[in-house]
């Protein structure tokens, strides 16, 4: 099993309670307020981003467990750069509320030095996957095919 | 990869989530996988210029993680938690207000059933004695 130093697991706890406490604070009030007049994405932007802070919350007890919890926000912000802000970037058509999500986003760069990347090798690509079937009986030699 | 998991399959008295319980946690990733080629990719690799994009990106990086939880369902558990969280918190907060306030219109319509419908199924598919196990009563993660 690969370790992971309390140094590190407190690094990711910090983590987790900056992002819980980020997104307590700015995203859910207007969830609690909902105002109906919200725009669709809008809407579903909030409950999206509202549920990263909440779940950031057991990140602080289990932050190796709650790992996909960071492998997503890095991967959502990945992705929002390359294939939104870059993109504008340049046909240089960002305006200034692109600029400041830019800056913002670009923070999750930090997550590349919190994610203990040795462990999410060991666990999450070289480790097996969760079972596809059962063992058979002992004389049935078969490998498995489908499970039945 | 039946052939490699094969020959360390577990006995069925082993497992501690039954198979078929994993096999529905892979059959609704997988419906979503699928779904996300039309729904999630062509908005990516060809987003529009006026979209701000978080909501498409969050998506994409969902849809991206789904690819691993067809592996490692259980290690993934908290992607499944997130699903289930954020569409109660839509239905909640935006989707039944907003239809209670008595606005009609066809995308709402939609998304009540495309986003509101999924908690239930989320709540039925999850493995709640697993969560149970290992995120609310197991030790938590050392401080020292």
């Amino acid at each position: 099993m690969t370790e992971v130093s309390p140094i590190r697991l407190w690094v990711m706890r910090a983590m987790y309670l900056f992002m819980a406490a980020g997104i307590g604070n700015m995203v859910w009030p207007l969830i609690i307020s909902h105002d109906p007049l919200v725009p669709r994405m809008t809407g579903v932007a909030w409950a999206l981003i509202g549920t990263i802070g909440l779940l950031a919350l057991l990140g602080l007890r289990y932050p190796l467990r709650m790992l996909p919890l960071l492998l997503f926000e890095l991967i959502w912000k990945a992705i929002w750069l390359t294939a939104f802000a870059l993109p504008r970037w340049l046909d240089g058509t960002l305006d200034e509320a692109m600029r400041t999500s830019i800056f913002e986003t670009s923070f999750g760069a930090v997550l590349l030095l919190v994610i203990p990347w040795r462990y999410v090798w060991a666990n999450y690509v070289a480790r097996p996957a969760d079972p596809w079937t059962f063992r058979r009986p002992a004389n049935e030699t078969a490998r498995a095919h489908a499970p039945s | 990869m039946a052939s490699t998991a094969g020959s360390e399959a577990p006995a069925r008295r082993d497992l501690e989530v039954p198979l078929w319980r994993l096999y529905l946690m892979r059959a609704i990733t997988l419906l979503f996988i699928v779904g996300g080629f039309s729904n999630y990719l062509p908005g990516l690799l060809d987003p529009s210029p006026t979209a701000r994009g978080m909501t498409n990106a969050m998506l994409g990086g969902l849809w991206v993680l789904a690819f691993l939880a067809l592996r490692h369902p259980l290690l993934m558990v908290p992607i499944f938690l997130f699903e289930l969280v954020w569409k109660t918190i839509w239905l909640l907060a935006f989707g039944l207000p907003q239809w209670s306030a008595g606005r009609v219109d066809p995308q709402l319509s939609k998304d009540l059933f495309e986003i509101g419908f999924f908690p239930f199924v989320f709540a039925l598919i999850i493995p709640w004695g697993y969560v149970w196990r290992h995120y609310v009563r197991a030790p938590g993660d050392r401080w020292r």
